[in-house]
């Protein structure tokens, strides 16, 4: 499905990735950890198509498409998805008015028929009841005024509105208390399914004690430097991410 | 530079959609300004003799008044030698009785503002149908319609040239009784020379059964524009009027020095809507109308309410202040403003609520964008006098900023001389961010749908304040505004 | 010099106990308060608050406390466990350590000690570097206090409750110093509370607590201070925030002649949170000075700050409300909102928004108001038949309790709803119970 190979990648004139690849098959979980700059943010960014985010070597191959040509809109379309880090606050318009849009956006992008008022609103409910969001959040505006786990919960709203082929979560869990990580972990297994692929980055390992990968990568310093199962991510609990350091060092 | 970047830079290229230009004969004074100037435009419009002598009145005061300096604007010196104060199409001499009369290239102007002139039409359920229009082309008034239909209600409403010869009595007793003559510089020429402008006058306990509105424009080159407008809401009356304005794309500054007087006596309503889109210039700063606007009401009575409500989108300058002055008890007055500056255009407004009255209350709500190299201030004062026992003001200032080479200004000024009055203020400072346009797009709106979200999400709390049509108007004004303005 | 400030100088700072790195701190501390001294008139954040009476008083040192009954004490009885203090000395006999694992708590003394918590690297980690009078002298003369540390991913469910009691003092003193260290992705609420016996006691309680909160650590503090008439309560509540963190602090002050608070926040790492709310409710000549300051020292943080004050006779609240927002912190959201209900016409308020924005891509919002209840409310409630006083006692209540209301305690919104009714509605409502009052929690 995702086929990342020998991926470089420079903000503002500085090469953050280097030389990074990294395979996603149809219906896997991939979970990205490591140390602050090591570049988790940037492969999210990337692959979305954030501007300033400049690829300078590599392949990024998406369903048989050169990613990068894409425009952000356009890969959206592709059905790629990206829960952000800081979700973007937009006064003025309400959550309901924003993922309509968004909705039929993406409709006409594939060429479907535009779904009607009242199948959007009972779509929208259904999907709000699973992130436990009240009605009321749906007319406020897009994250103004939202505590952080409202963000992130409106963030699993709307990736369960789009319905994307792949995933990618940026730190959904930083920010979070127990209570809301939990709604948002199980947010995200329910969308789990064979079609549908997902990239969890972390900054702490206690998400994956709630959303299960299929496997964990260590970023460092701008490339995957260890790939392991579940157990991984233990271990560098226990450990910490300068024991990965220490280990890169060493080369 | 990113490719969506240049996309949006070419559409910033984008022409005034209303900047064409009607080519018709005019009747135009030539530049210059004396009192023989004065005499001659009283005599056109056949006016009473008090009339002109009110204005040789103005026109002396003005000469002895300095040319103020302290908004935050810079324009180089207008000499108002080079402007001619009157100008007019050359046919019919005395207003049009029926449309037939109307020359047809003034009424194919019209309707390429989309403004609705033949009543006809109107009627027959195009969009905006229950509003009655005053069209001022130039310096005078070439089409009011609905005139019967609102006479039957007693609601006068007509060009403040024909009030002045058919209800003289009003205007000796209305005008200049809000903004006296010698108010300020603008006002003052304004005074001397205005030429045309609507006139309304709504009868106690009426409430006048359609919108009114008035649609400025300005065609002839190297003219000035001083309409004049008056609104008279009487007791328990209530009246909503939206004015319009729009001008040809020209490389040099014209000026435009309007003064609006309201006056609603005790329990009337006057709601007052301007969408303003006279020609902004181009992006370097090449012509545009420079607008010195004097705009006050003053609630007379008890429980009266006066609520101004503007979409500034146009002229190279905006200087403008539309204020109330809350002389009644438990009086209301409202300013909502959205003043968008792009390219190279300034904007200095705001408003002045003074509080007189007892348990009086003001709102305002000003919205500033600025893009390009605009610069936006805004600029307020409320005024608590010692009587005003109970007054409160809610003041709520946000501004937007798109790009780093705009700017935006706050000047809020507060004069509190009543301890029981409670004063609320709001302000920020935002910017419309790459992070909201990424955000959008990644759902998968595309970058113009995204820019028009954001501002018109930012606009909303003015927007819902105009008449719908006019709500759906401004929005689009915004939209082909700000195209290109990120990037 | 006042006469405050020379007895302080004249103090020893000896304590045989003391490790050596506290002996440094307290040595410069105490050079720097002999320099300097105490905060006056001309300092632009004291100079609203007169502290004149206060600087004549010879303050002895508080030495033994006297014999206490907790029956005396309200309780929190969901509290997960008790530390007391009573006139700044910790009293073992009245504490209840109950410690669920992962937790720890001890009394200052025996915290600087210890060197397993490595205290020397918290202690004034979050004062500012330029410590005013108060604040040195609470390092040079630290006698007691709390230390609270929160291993790792702990989630402490029920508060952990701080009593500070003041008891039959005449004209003491005493510097506590509480120190809470929040360790990653830990979860906790603490209720601080300074409270009087005897409410005709007089002194000085110069009380500070730091909160440290390292990466994705929650923290909800209360501070309840209702200390007696005459006391003077100069304090502060200094935190600084890491990566992810989220703090909130609750600032109510409801007693004392003259209550100081210097409230802190400062964020060092990105995506961090911090939620202040205050409420004085004040009469008589109370005087409650508030000084806040957010520092927004990298990006991506957000701060929210909620103060209000209801002020009667002729009390006066001050309130300054400082955000600094650094140049490389983008993204910050910032909001502060100080309103002030002024019930009589001697009562006064005044409000001081400072913002200092060094970043371009940020949002600051900032409200204030000064004002009496809204006629417009008062008439609707009187055409229903409630009589005046009774309805300006209401909107009192609803003006007041809405700061309550954002409590995550609801044992706490409970007994302060009930405190406010009892002051505020003063029996009017007698047989309606305070919890029906009690809007339900967002």
């Amino acid at each position: 499905m995702l086929s990342i190979k020998n991926l470089t990648v420079e903000v503002d004139g500085k090469e953050i990735l280097k030389n990074l690849s990294l395979e996603v098959g149809s219906g896997e979980v991939h979970a990205i950890m490591g140390p602050n700059g090591s570049g988790k943010s940037t492969l999210a960014n990337v692959l979305a198509g954030r501007d300033g985010y400049e690829v300078t070597g590599g392949s990024i191959t998406y369903l048989g498409k050169d990613l990068t040509e894409l425009k952000i809109e356009d890969r959206a379309g592709e059905g790629l998805f990206l829960a952000f880090q800081y979700p973007v606050e937009i006064p003025g318009v309400s959550n309901i008015a924003m993922l309509k849009a968004a909705v039929n956006s993406l409709q006409k992008y594939r060429g479907e028929e535009e779904l009607s008022a009242g199948e959007f609103l009972k779509l929208i409910k259904e999907k709000a009841a699973m992130v436990e969001m009240k009605q009321a959040f749906l007319q406020r505006s897009v994250n103004e005024g939202f505590s952080g786990g409202e963000k992130k919960r409106n963030e699993i709203l709307q990736m369960a509105m789009l319905e994307p082929t792949l995933a990618v979560l940026d730190e959904t869990d930083s920010g979070l208390d127990i209570d809301a990580l939990k709604v948002v972990a199980s947010g995200v297994n329910a969308l789990r399914s064979p079609e549908r692929s997902m990239i969890i980055v972390t900054h702490y390992q206690r998400l994956l004690d709630y959303i299960q990968p299929d496997f964990v990568h260590v970023l460092a310093e701008g490339n995957i430097v260890k790939t392991g199962d579940r157990t991984l991510a233990l271990e560098l609990e226990e450990r910490g991410y300068s024991w990965i350091e220490q280990q890169v060092a060493k080369g | 530079m990113s490719e969506s970047t240049q996309e949006l830079d070419a559409l910033v290229h984008r022409e005034y959609q209303e900047g064409f230009v009607t080519d018709i004969e005019s009747d135009t004074l030539p530049p210059g300004l004396n009192e023989d100037v004065i005499r001659e435009i009283s005599r056109r419009k056949n006016e009473p003799e008090f009339m002109l002598e009110w204005r040789l009145e103005a026109y002396r005061k003005w000469l002895d008044m300095p040319e103020p300096n302290w908004a935050h604007i810079n324009y180089s010196k207008i000499n108002f030698q080079d402007i001619s104060y009157f100008s007019a199409p050359k046919n019919p001499d005395d207003g049009p009785e029926s449309l037939d009369e109307v020359d047809p290239r003034l009424l194919e102007t019209y309707a390429k503002l989309g403004i609705p002139l033949d009543e006809q039409k109107v009627l027959a359920g195009v969009k905006g149908a229950n509003i009655a229009v005053d069209a001022v082309f130039d310096s005078v008034s070439v089409r009011t319609t609905f005139r019967e239909k609102l006479a039957e209600a007693g609601v006068i409403f007509c060009p403040i040239s024909e009030a002045l010869q058919d209800h003289p009595e009003l205007i000796k007793k209305y005008l200049g009784s809000v903004v006296p003559q010698a108010d300020n510089y603008y006002a003052c020429l304004n005074s001397a020379v205005f030429s045309d402008g609507s006139f309304v006058y709504i009868p106690k306990g009426v409430r006048c059964p359609m919108e009114l509105s008035t649609y400025f424009r300005i065609n002839e080159m190297n003219t000035g524009q001083f309409e004049r407008t008056l609104i008279i809401a009487e007791e328990g009356a209530y009246v909503s009027y939206l004015e319009g304005c729009t001008a040809p794309m020209r490389d040099e500054n014209q000026l435009h020095a309007a003064v609006v007087e309201l006056v609603a006596m005790e329990g009337a309503e006057i709601k007052y809507s301007t969408v303003q889109n006279w020609y902004p210039g181009d992006e370097y700063g090449r012509g545009g109308i420079y607008n010195f606007v004097t705009k006050r009401g003053a609630c007379r009575g008890d429980r009266a309410k006066i609520s101004w409500t503007q979409v500034e989108t146009g002229s190279a300058i905006t200087w403008k202040y539309p204020s109330v002055i809350l002389y009644g008890d438990d009086s209301v007055g409202e300013f909502y403003s959205v003043a968008l500056t792009h390219n190279m255009q300034q904007a200095d407004t705001g408003t002045k609520m003074i509080h007189i009255g007892k348990n009086t209350s003001s709102t305002i709500i000003s919205k500033g964008i600025s893009a390009g190299r605009g610069q936006n201030t805004y600029r307020g004062q409320v005024k608590i006098l010692r009587g005003a026992d109970g007054a409160r003001n809610y003041s709520q200032c946000d501004s937007l900023l798109m790009g780093d080479q705009c700017g935006a200004h706050t000047f809020p000024y507060v004069e509190v001389q009543n301890k029981t009055a409670t004063l609320e203020h709001e302000a920020s400072t935002s910017k419309i961010s790459e992070d909201q346009l990424f955000y959008l797009r990644q759902r998968g709106l595309s970058e113009e749908s995204a820019v028009s979200m954001i501002v018109n999400g930012f606009c909303k709390a003015v927007f819902r304040e105009l008449p719908m049509e006019f709500a759906v108007e401004a929005q689009k004004l915004m939209d082909v505004s700000l195209e290109g303005a990120v990037g | 010099m006042t006469a405050l400030h020379d007895f302080l100088i004249g103090q020893s700072l000896k304590n045989t106990a003391d490790p050596a790195w506290l002996s440094a701190l307290r040595q410069r501390a105490y050079d720097r308060l002999k320099n300097r001294g105490l905060p006056g008139a001309k300092d632009e954040e004291w100079r609203l608050t007169r502290l004149s009476e206060l600087y004549k008083q010879e303050f002895t040192f508080s030495t033994a406390a006297e014999t206490l009954s907790l029956d005396e004490v309200p309780l929190t009885s969901s509290a997960e466990s008790r530390l007391v203090f009573v006139n700044g000395a910790f009293d073992a006999g009245l504490s209840d350590h109950h410690l669920p694992d992962g937790i720890s708590i001890m009394p200052f003394e025996q915290a600087a000690a210890s060197e397993k918590l490595a205290l020397q690297s918290f202690f004034n980690g979050s004062t500012p570097h330029e410590p005013h009078g108060f604040l040195c002298a609470n390092t040079a003369f630290v006698q007691s206090g709390y230390v609270i540390h929160i291993a790792a991913k702990t989630i402490v469910e029920k508060p952990i409750e701080i009593i500070f009691v003041a008891n039959n003092q005449k004209v003491a003193a005493w510097h506590c110093r509480n120190i809470v260290i929040a360790d990653p992705l830990s979860e906790a609420s603490i209720i601080e509370r300074h409270l009087v016996v005897d409410n005709k006691t007089s002194y000085l309680s110069n009380c500070v607590t730091e909160l440290h909160l390292a990466n994705g650590a929650r923290l909800n503090f209360y501070k309840h201070q209702h200390e007696a008439e005459d006391a003077y309560h100069i304090g502060g509540v200094y935190s600084q925030q890491s990566r992810d963190s989220h703090l909130v602090t609750n600032n109510i002050a409801l007693g004392g002649k003259i209550t100081r608070n210097d409230i802190l926040a400062e964020f060092v790492g990105e995506g961090a949170h911090c939620e202040m709310n205050g409420l004085s409710v004040l009469s008589g000549k109370q005087h409650v000075d508030n000084c806040t300051e957010v520092i927004h020292a990298k990006p991506h943080c957000t701060s929210d700050e909620y103060y209000k004050s209801v002020l009667d006779d002729s009390s006066r609240s001050v309130f300054r409300g400082r955000i600094v927002v650094a140049k490389d912190a983008q993204k910050t959201d910032a909001n502060q909102q100080n309103r002030n209900l002024l019930l009589s016409g001697k009562a006064e308020a005044d409000t001081k928004p400072q913002l200092e924005i060094y970043a371009d891509d940020v949002k600051c919002a900032h409200g204030a108001t000064v004002g009496q209840l809204d006629q417009k409310s008062i008439f609707y409630l009187r055409s229903r038949g409630i009589p005046e006083e009774v309805a300006r006692a209401l909107l009192t209540f609803a003006f007041a309790s809405d700061v309550v209301n954002r409590f995550n305690l609801p044992e706490l919104r409970q007994q302060l709803s009930r405190q406010l009714t009892d002051q505020l509605l003063k029996g009017f409502l007698g047989s309606i119970e305070t919890d029906d009052l009690l809007m339900e929690s967002a």
